[in-house]
């Protein structure tokens, strides 16, 4: 579970000061699905990357389960995010020299899997995604539903309790944008995930349980309410 | 145990890729440093072909000479014309080699420049600093590795080619104005009243070898380690944000 506590996030550039966070406070449940929208620069991305523990707060606090990510050391960082969070990128960040599935084993690289622990559980995931047949295919030799699908299998494939999403359907078209959103809504109910995706697309957050809105740094919900919708449960 | 071997092959498997797909740029940081490796063993071969070619020279003209002032002069002369040869060929190699590692430096650092996003993605798996410092290290020392040996083996080819091409120099003493040949010389052998002829070699010495194999990878490594301490650096929010 996130709790956000007065979380703001300010950047220096030169003599400017942008604050791209102004005090969030949310909590985001267990086996919950959030969507957050909002117009570009307003500070969607920048929450996320909180989230993810890619970056730390200017000031306030961010607890996942209990740790304060603001606060972790650099590796203490690495480990949770190695261990509890997958992320998805609008742009799949794959590796373009390596094939799908070596794409998908470095996400296990950091846990201590021997070889053959890593190669079963990599032939899963790409099996979960439906991609058994294109494991040793680079990801140029992919289309952009089937790139997204490789990086949800390496989002997943250390079965992590949370799952960011930036825009992870912003480079699709309609048809397949539907197919990852139906993937996600699938592995999110038979996985318990947490998931959060950020996303300009209604129609992909209307599918989610709970959505907020992010409008010049700060998260409101529906109804005014900082707190997590529902009972978590899919 | 196997934790370490599994990240080894992984890393392995990952380093097999990047040269099979980025061949081209392992291609340059090696060739760069090839040339300059392949300079200096080249250089200092034929640098000491000359000196001994001017010892032998001057051997003849030890023996030939009846006036050990006039020897003296024209061994002088001789020995300091081959001496600066000599010291312009050391620094002429020296300036190569010094190239050839700014050029393997500045494609080292280029790559992981161009692959910032791909350093952020992998901070956001999870890879701790070590991780991404060990992947560094292990493209750069390898392409360094590879560039090194072939330039000891441009260098060694180079020098069996100068020795192979090598003119053969003529001392004839008889012609000199002052110097008496020596009467107890043979005809032929050094000291005679006949033409003496010097082969001009280029013996590759396994000291110069070894201090530019040492040479090579060190410059490889340092190079390489900046590259992976600005990777493992890295914020990963900064890294993701990069274009390409």
């Amino acid at each position: 579970m996130y709790t956000l506590t007065g979380v703001t996030r300010i950047y220096r550039k030169g003599r400017e000061t942008v604050t791209a966070l102004a005090g969030v406070d949310a909590v985001i449940a267990d086996r919950e699905w959030l969507a957050i929208q909002g117009p570009t620069g307003h500070g969607k991305t920048t929450l996320l990357q909180l989230l993810g523990g890619l970056d730390r707060p200017t000031s306030g606090t961010v607890l996942l389960d209990g740790n304060n990510l603001g606060t972790l050391s650099e590796a203490g960082l690495a480990r949770v995010r190695a261990a509890s969070i997958g992320f998805i990128f609008q742009t799949f960040n794959l590796i373009p020299t390596l094939p799908a599935a070596v794409n998908v084993e470095l996400a296990l690289a950091p846990l201590g899997f021997d070889a053959a622990g890593r190669h079963a559980r990599v032939a899963q995931a790409l099996d979960a995604v439906g991609l058994t047949d294109r494991a040793r295919h680079l990801p140029a030799e992919l289309s952009g539903g089937q790139q997204q699908r490789v990086a949800i299998a390496r989002a997943l494939v250390k079965e992590p309790a949370v799952l960011l999403a930036d825009e992870p359907t912003g480079n699709l078209d309609e048809t397949t944008r539907d197919d990852i959103i139906g993937l996600l809504e699938k592995l999110w109910r038979d996985r318990g995930l947490t998931l959060v995706i950020v996303t300009h697309d209604s129609t992909v957050a209307d599918r989610a349980q709970r959505i907020g809105q992010m409008r010049d740094g700060r998260l409101l919900f529906h109804g005014g309410t900082a707190a997590a919708g529902g009972d978590g449960q899919p | 145990m196997s934790r370490v071997s599994g990240d080894r092959a992984l890393h392995l498997t990952y380093l097999r890729h990047e040269l099979r797909h980025r061949w081209w740029q392992a291609l340059a940081t090696a060739a760069g440093l090839a040339v300059g490796v392949a300079l200096v063993v080249t250089v200092n071969a034929a640098a000491s072909g000359t000196r001994a070619a001017q010892a032998r020279a001057l051997g003849s003209l030890d023996h030939a000479a009846s006036s050990s002032a006039a020897a003296s002069e024209i061994g002088g002369a001789v020995a300091t014309a081959s001496g600066l040869a000599a010291d312009l060929g050391t620094w002429v190699a020296v300036a190569a080699l010094i190239a050839s590692f700014a050029v393997a430096a500045l494609l080292t650092l280029s790559s992981v420049t161009r692959r910032v996003r791909e350093f952020g993605t992998l901070k956001a798996l999870g890879w701790p600093a070590r991780m991404i410092t060990v992947q560094v290290l292990t493209e750069t020392a390898t392409v360094g590795i590879a560039g090194t040996l072939a330039g000891v083996a441009l260098g060694c080819a180079g020098a069996a080619l100068i020795a192979a091409l090598g003119p053969t120099l003529t001392v004839s003493i008889t012609q000199l104005p002052g110097i008496a040949a020596s009467a107890s010389a043979t005809p032929g052998a050094p000291g005679s009243d006949g033409p003496v002829s010097v082969h001009f070699s280029a013996p590759v010495s396994p000291g110069i070898v070894v201090l530019a194999v040492g040479l090579g990878i060190l410059g490889t490594l340092l190079a390489g380690t900046v590259g992976a301490w600005r990777a493992a650096r890295l914020s990963p929010a900064t890294a993701l944000s990069h274009a390409g």
